[in-house]
């Protein structure tokens, strides 16, 4: 436990942060203590590989699209020009999965309306016989109707 | 002509500068990427995360409550981007509370070749609230007040949590260091 504690003093003077009156302390237990003795000397070890590790660069998409920014004035109300421009930046993050299904819904559907287009169903309506109207009624009825 | 400070930048850039958004951009994005990319080990994210950062600076910057802390409201604006992307990814890893680590131990990826690929295999195995701790010390230079400022924990949290991370890093990677020192 003791250890434990002295170890987070260690931490905190990697970190420079750590008062005159604990340092006395730390160094006290370091000169009798092996074990702390190699974590100061693992931990400056993790410092240094994690410095030797290469700063990702930032991609030029990126500096394209915030460069092109206009920050807005303070209490000032948005244009309509400057909403349009905002929504033009904007950017909509989608799972792959759902942008997959939103394509392939697209391409049926659009697949669907071609093979419609190029055959269309005929539809048969059937048709009534005949009626003159003109035509004179069969022998036998009455005329005077 | 001295450059500017982040605060007098910000000034300029609520009266609606363009320059002083830019130089505010140039001085930050670097910074910014790099954390963004090594708190979710994937550039595109971090690459949004970062322009989401900079949309929120450009249309409310006025919300900013103190101009002097610029730089930690940044990154904290940075890693909430971040922590949204990755409330989005599949659940994994390792659910014991004690553990500092989110994934399988670094050094069972055997096929890593050299000290450089260790450490960044065992940084990216950290859990999330050792790793940002980690990176804004050591690659920022945030103290821990800022550093707690980021993440909405106490500083002494934040000491605690550093002291763990590099404890399980160290006790992680003695081995390849001691190999490396060997081969000397």
């Amino acid at each position: 436990m003791k250890c434990e504690e002295k170890q987070m003093l260690i931490s905190s003077y990697i970190d420079d942060a750590l008062d005159e009156a604990s340092q006395g302390s730390m160094f006290t237990h370091l000169a009798d203590c092996a074990g702390c003795r190699e974590f100061l000397r693992r931990s400056l070890d993790v410092r240094a590989g994690l410095a030797s590790l290469a700063q990702p660069e930032v991609p030029p998409s990126l500096d394209r699209t915030v460069l092109r920014m206009r920050p807005l004035r303070r209490g000032r109300v948005k244009s309509a020009r400057e909403r349009v421009q905002a929504l033009w930046s904007h950017r909509l993050s989608v799972p792959l999965p759902s942008a997959a299904l939103v394509a392939l819904a697209l391409i049926a559907v659009t697949l669907i309306s071609i093979s419609l287009w190029q055959n269309p169903e005929v539809v048969s309506v059937p048709c009534l016989p005949a009626v003159d109207v003109y035509a004179q009624p069969p022998a036998g009825e009455d005329k005077s109707n | 002509m001295h450059p500017k400070s982040d605060q007098e930048l910000l000034s300029l850039i609520r009266t609606g500068d363009k320059g002083a958004f830019a130089e505010l951009y140039m001085r930050y994005s670097r910074a910014l990427f790099a954390f963004c990319s090594r708190l979710l080990g994937d550039t595109q994210a971090a690459e949004d995360a970062v322009h989401e950062t900079f949309m929120k600076l450009s249309s409310g910057s006025a919300a900013i409550a103190e101009p002097a802390a610029l730089k930690s409201w940044l990154f904290a604006v940075a890693r909430n981007e971040s922590l949204m992307t990755l409330r989005h990814r599949p659940a994994g890893g390792n659910d014991d509370a004690e553990s500092v680590w989110a994934d399988e131990t670094p050094l069972s990826l055997a096929e890593k070749e050299d000290v450089r690929s260790f450490v960044r295999a065992a940084l990216s195995c950290l859990k999330m609230e050792y790793r940002e701790v980690l990176l804004l010390r050591e690659f920022e230079g945030l103290s821990y007040g800022e550093i707690a400022s980021v993440t909405g924990d106490s500083a002494s949290s934040v000491k605690s949590r550093l002291f763990k991370a590099r404890r399980a890093l160290a006790d992680r990677l003695a081995g390849v260091w001691n190999e490396e020192r060997e081969n000397r």
